[in-house]
């Protein structure tokens, strides 16, 4: 027996955990066939790993492993009251995927599920059907909420699969939202209006801070260049702003840093807004004590956590001020509690 | 500290050589300990077994840094070899078909890896996984102490399915040949579960020194407070304000222990 001579964690997706149900599906195959060296535990049902009660979201964190399951209805989710559903009488989101590869202190996951492992839902067309009685209106589906699809998009083809369905269905808007710069997963696809991809973009010292395992400013930056150079409709998300004693020093070069790579012009869209939470999962995410963001003395409204009314009109006063040089105001978003 | 549970005397006999365990009394179980290991002998079957296993840890509450071993002997099919040891990273059971466990199994390791399904009785009947007869009593009671990724199955495979054929002597042996392996498997998930304190002893004492001056809820916002600081400037709270001082006079007015909270919090967090 050879012996490892020193303790590691293990790779991610070292274990893929397959619901017996799916077991037997072109995507879990593909998947397994993908993942040969990982270890196959068949399991009943999904929740029996994923809400397991006693599980460590920051050691898991370290070594992901995924779950294969089968999704039963609700196949759509009302749009959060945290997030911006432009205006859209119909705005959805799809919990197909839940859980990210991506690890960020600030991101509301880590408060809100048990575990850090990712689960993939592989009946897909199970979330198609679940849309099309909502298409004889305009409706936007959020299709990265509880993840980012496009960070894994090597596994499965999601995001194209997406995007080819709405595709066929002229009321049906996606919100892609990433970190990733993995573009070319999709670059192959017909251009459509009817699709936003938008990127979360923070100054390179606060992705090196908290957003963990996330590719560089600078890769997002050219890969944001590539989408809209190939004419995609991208939106830029400076949300959340992480404000501290630096924030003059990081926020207002990373708007004078995006516009000095992309044209000003063909930005569909600048979305911008600071920190803010359910006080719930804030409480949850204090518990893994592994960043300050959990700990500074927020505001409490309403259970939503927040920098409070004057630091966070100040974050939005210097951000619009720093963006207003480059793009007009109608295209630029805000959040704002206050 | 390593907790261990095995279910017979000659499952123990090589782990109380190799971690050189001495006897203890302190519960109506055989049971042995150094200043780092607690080993405890279960007796045989799953209830035997959940019942030792919650008086020992009820006994000795673990903490998040602890590891918690169940080692032993099983049955399992011919694809194994005898004397083959495995990690269980699902364990089930013949009388409770509803539910299984999932121990996280989140470190490199050379092992195999296997489902442990654990039976009432003896097995002469080949089945299709490593088979044992104490896991799951053994998880169930575990893991209301400790988090998934700190429980861990380390079975040697003793026969397939011949239980005749197992003595005494041949468990020794087949645990024995198996220490190092052991000892790699621990070292491992004692590194998994390692976590660095936040705050040293001296700086818990300060905190709690300020903390009792202090309302139960402005307590707490301290706390957070000194974790905002600790976390974000990476530095002793000693090196600055406010850990060194004094804490206020016990007999301050509201006003005034309103007035140096504020101010903790204000220089902590800024």
């Amino acid at each position: 027996m050879n012996h490892l001579s020193k303790p590691s964690h293990c790779d991610f997706f070292s274990h893929l955990y397959i619901e017996e149900s799916v077991k037997n599906e072109p995507l879990t195959c593909k998947i397994k066939e993908k993942f040969s060296d990982s270890k196959i535990i068949f399991i009943k049902h999904y929740k029996d790993v994923f809400n397991r009660p006693n599980q460590d979201f920051a050691i898991q964190s370290k070594s992901k492993n995924l779950i294969l399951a089968r999704r039963e209805a609700p196949f759509l989710y009302e749009g959060s009251f945290y997030s911006d559903g432009f205006e859209y009488e119909h705005f959805f989101y799809t919990p197909s995927i839940l859980g990210c590869l991506y690890d960020c202190d600030y991101c509301y996951l880590s408060g809100m599920y048990n575990s850090a492992n990712s689960v993939f839902f592989v009946n897909t067309q199970d979330f198609f059907d679940a849309v099309l009685p909502y298409l004889h209106k305009p409706t936007l589906i959020a299709i990265s909420y509880d993840t980012d699809t496009l960070a894994i998009e090597s596994l499965s083809d999601h995001t194209k699969e997406w995007i080819e369905f709405a595709q066929k269905h002229p009321n049906l808007h996606l919100e892609i939202r990433t970190k990733s710069a993995n573009f070319k997963a999709i670059k192959a696809l017909h251009v459509s209006d009817q699709i936003v991809l938008a990127w979360t973009l923070s100054p390179q010292k606060i992705i090196e801070l908290y957003e963990h395992k996330t590719p560089s400013l600078q890769r997002r930056l050219s890969t944001i260049k590539e989408a809209i150079d190939a004419g995609w409709r991208v939106r830029v998300c400076i949300d959340p702003v992480i404000y501290n004693e630096e924030f003059h020093e990081l926020y207002p070069p990373l708007i004078e840093q995006l516009f000095a790579t992309i044209e000003a012009d063909k930005l569909f869209q600048l979305t911008l807004g600071s920190f803010r939470m359910s006080s719930v999962h804030l409480k949850k995410i204090k518990k893994l004590r592994r960043s300050d963001i959990a700990y500074y003395p927020y505001e409490v409204k309403e259970n939503i956590v927040s920098y409070g009314k004057t630091i966070e009109q100040n974050i939005l006063h210097v951000m619009l001020d720093k963006a207003m040089q480059y793009i007009e105001k109608e295209r630029i978003r805000t959040w704002q509690l206050q | 500290m390593l907790y261990i549970t095995v279910a017979l005397s000659a499952e123990a006999r090589p782990l109380i050589e190799h971690f050189k365990l001495t006897r203890t009394y302190a519960l109506p179980y055989t049971m042995f300990e150094n200043e780092e290991v607690k080993l405890i002998v279960t007796g045989v079957g799953i209830e035997n077994a959940m019942m030792a296993t919650s008086a020992f840890l009820g006994h000795f509450p673990p903490s998040s840094d602890d590891v918690f071993f169940n080692i032993g002997i099983c049955a399992a099919p011919k694809s194994f070899e005898i004397g083959e040891a495995v990690l269980a990273h699902k364990i089930t059971s013949n009388l409770e078909q509803k539910h299984s466990y999932f121990p996280d199994i989140l470190f490199e390791h050379t092992l195999s890896e296997c489902e442990l399904l654990c039976v009432s009785s003896p097995q002469n009947t080949p089945l299709h996984v490593p088979t044992d007869m104490e896991s799951y009593g053994v998880y169930k009671a575990v893991s209301r102490f400790l988090d998934t990724h700190q429980i861990l199955f380390f079975k040697v495979v003793s026969d397939h399915f011949e239980p005749e054929n197992v003595s005494k002597e041949l468990t020794i042996e087949l645990i024995s040949k198996n220490l190092k392996n052991l000892d790699a498997i621990i070292r491992s998930a004692f590194y998994v579960t390692k976590k660095d304190s936040l705050f040293t002893q001296d700086e818990k004492e300060d905190i709690k020194q300020i903390s009792d001056c202090l309302t139960k809820a402005q307590g707490d916002a301290f706390y957070d407070a000194c974790c905002y600081y600790k976390l974000h400037h990476k530095k002793a709270l000693h090196a600055e304000y406010p850990l060194g001082i004094s804490p206020p006079p016990q007999k301050s007015s509201k006003q005034e222990r309103n007035k140096y909270f504020e101010s903790l919090i204000k220089t902590l967090t800024l």
